[in-house]
């Protein structure tokens, strides 16, 4: 019963990555510079859902497409200044103009 | 040990063997690798020496004057990572885990006055990565529960905290705390009151106040700025109406979800970025009625901030025997964290449930609510904790009886 329960505790040490798990990351990054910029967690929070809502996620296919590449997109996002934050405001698709992979990766809900 | 062995063995071949040959690299930048970070500062602020002594060597209720324990969280978050393979790039989700190992003990150092006692409690905390590896023993058994078990008897050593790394070190780094001070009881009615003021390395201020006659508790920790309280507790606890129906408590409790952080930011951040740095204050009403009938126990807690929701409502049963081989338990619930996506985490209602062994000496489990107040990313984490409870310390001085 010891084994099984330590095992249990272990876990798998690396699964497989969602497809669209670097369009989440951009999502999770606006919310994060929302979150350390304004101190306001329902801002945060909203922002995070109006992204979600307002952006489409492009990923199909992780095993064949440029995953390494997309990455510099919420790593980017997530690399703005409070500065930043304050410019952007509201207009959450300028935050689709901090890396030339954001548009590869996100796209306009209602966009083709 | 036989069994350890075969859990190692197991876990061997839960390994993927393909990813042998690979390199990992987690993404820094992300808020996953972020939370990687910050998931150590706050093991070492939070689930460190503070807490660990007012559970136990402080807990009033305890009055044993020793104490040691020793966590494993696995797989606490999860960080994008691409694996470099010699066939390619494999993105994944690779596995953190924390480990937080704790001792203290409280004393009187002149005997003519035991009415001023000293106290110390060290710990020593940190985040291992694990990635399948043809290292037989690079698996989780070996290199966490080592970390975690061998820390143990390096919290007598948490002093030299300052000397030990706290540079960003990425997703994988140590850390020590220690909170030393002085009680100070009424003369010849130590029921009546006890003060404590202690300095925690990690925190700041550390103040306690208690009576054991109307089992009022209050105790607060300020973090240096002296702005924030990291953690605040307010009311009763182990009220006695009648003996069939157990230990009562009531009591409110602030906890600062994000403490302030006095490591480098990553390197990604900005210095204008890394100046403001937001919080979240998680206040909850706690109502617990413990060992009613010396066999079940019901816990509560109703979060009134960041908004009103459910926090944790749990059942808990032990069986109610005297000797410690023979007390096991279980408990089932559920609990709630509110959606933080700042963390990478959406938050909503989780089954929780542990099962305890040797009278809570061994327990596994997922989704403790105390838990998650620490690390708010850690849903559907597994905990494994070790060490001495006050349910522990219940059967060993017969107090359960």
């Amino acid at each position: 019963m010891l084994s099984l329960l330590l095992l249990l505790a272990c876990g798998e040490p690396f699964l497989d990555m969602e497809t669209d798990q670097v369009c989440k990351d951009a999502a999770y990054a606006v919310s994060a510079l929302t979150f350390d910029c304004r101190d306001d967690e329902e801002l945060a929070l909203a922002r995070f859902e109006q992204f979600e809502r307002q952006f489409r996620c492009l990923v199909r296919d992780i095993e064949v497409e440029p995953i390494e590449r997309y990455y510099h997109c919420p790593v980017a996002i997530g690399a703005l200044t409070c500065d930043d934050e304050a410019r952007i405001g509201d207009d959450l698709a300028q935050y689709l103009d901090a890396s030339p992979a954001c548009p590869l990766i996100l796209a306009p809900s209602g966009a083709r | 040990m036989i069994s350890l062995l075969l859990a190692t063995a197991l876990a061997q071949q839960v390994l993927d063997d393909s990813l042998e040959t690979c390199t990992p690299r987690p993404i820094a930048g992300t808020v996953g690798y972020r939370t990687a970070v910050q998931a150590t500062e706050t093991n070492a602020q939070i689930y460190g020496a503070v807490a660990f002594a007012e559970r136990t060597i402080l807990n009033e209720e305890y009055g044993f004057p020793w104490a040691f324990h020793s966590s494993v969280v696995s797989k606490v978050t999860r960080i994008p990572t691409l694996a470099l393979c010699p066939s390619g790039i494999q993105p994944g989700m690779l596995g953190v885990d924390m480990y937080a190992s704790a001792s203290g003990m409280a004393f009187a150092p002149i005997a003519k006055v035991p009415e001023l006692e000293v106290f110390y409690a060290g710990s020593i905390t940190g985040s291992v990565v694990h990635f399948p590896s043809e290292q037989y023993f690079n698996n989780p058994i070996y290199t966490t529960y080592a970390w975690a078990l061998g820390g143990i008897g390096l919290t007598y050593a948490a002093p030299l905290a300052v000397l030990m790394n706290r540079d960003d070190n990425g997703p994988q780094s140590a850390a020590g705390d220690f909170v030393a001070g002085a009680a100070v009881s009424v003369p010849k009615h130590e029921d009546l009151g006890t003060f404590r003021l202690g300095y925690a390395y990690s925190g700041g201020l550390y103040t306690n106040i208690a009576s054991d006659r109307i089992k009022l508790l209050a105790s607060a920790l300020l973090t240096d700025q002296i702005r924030e309280l990291a953690l605040a507790r307010l009311g009763f606890s182990g009220v006695i109406v009648a003996e069939a129906a157990g230990r009562s408590d009531a009591f409110v409790r602030r906890k600062l979800l994000k403490p302030a952080a006095d490591e480098p930011e990553p390197q990604a951040l900005s210095a204008a970025r890394a100046a403001t740095t937001g919080s979240l204050n998680l206040d909850t009403v706690h109502v617990n009625q413990r060992n009613i009938g010396g066999v079940l126990s019901v816990y509560g807690a109703l979060a009134v901030q960041p908004r009103v929701f459910l926090h944790e409502g749990l059942v808990s049963a032990m069986i109610p025997a005297d000797e410690l081989y023979l007390r096991h338990g279980a408990s089932i619930g559920v609990m709630e964290m509110p959606a933080m996506p700042w963390y990478g985490v959406e938050g909503g209602r989780k089954l929780t449930f542990q099962i305890k062994l040797f009278a809570g000496m061994l327990s596994v489990g997922r989704n403790e609510a105390e838990l998650m107040t620490n690390f708010p990313y850690a849903q559907d984490a597994t905990f494994v904790h070790i060490g001495l409870t006050d349910e522990t310390i219940d059967v060993i001085t017969g107090r359960n009886e």
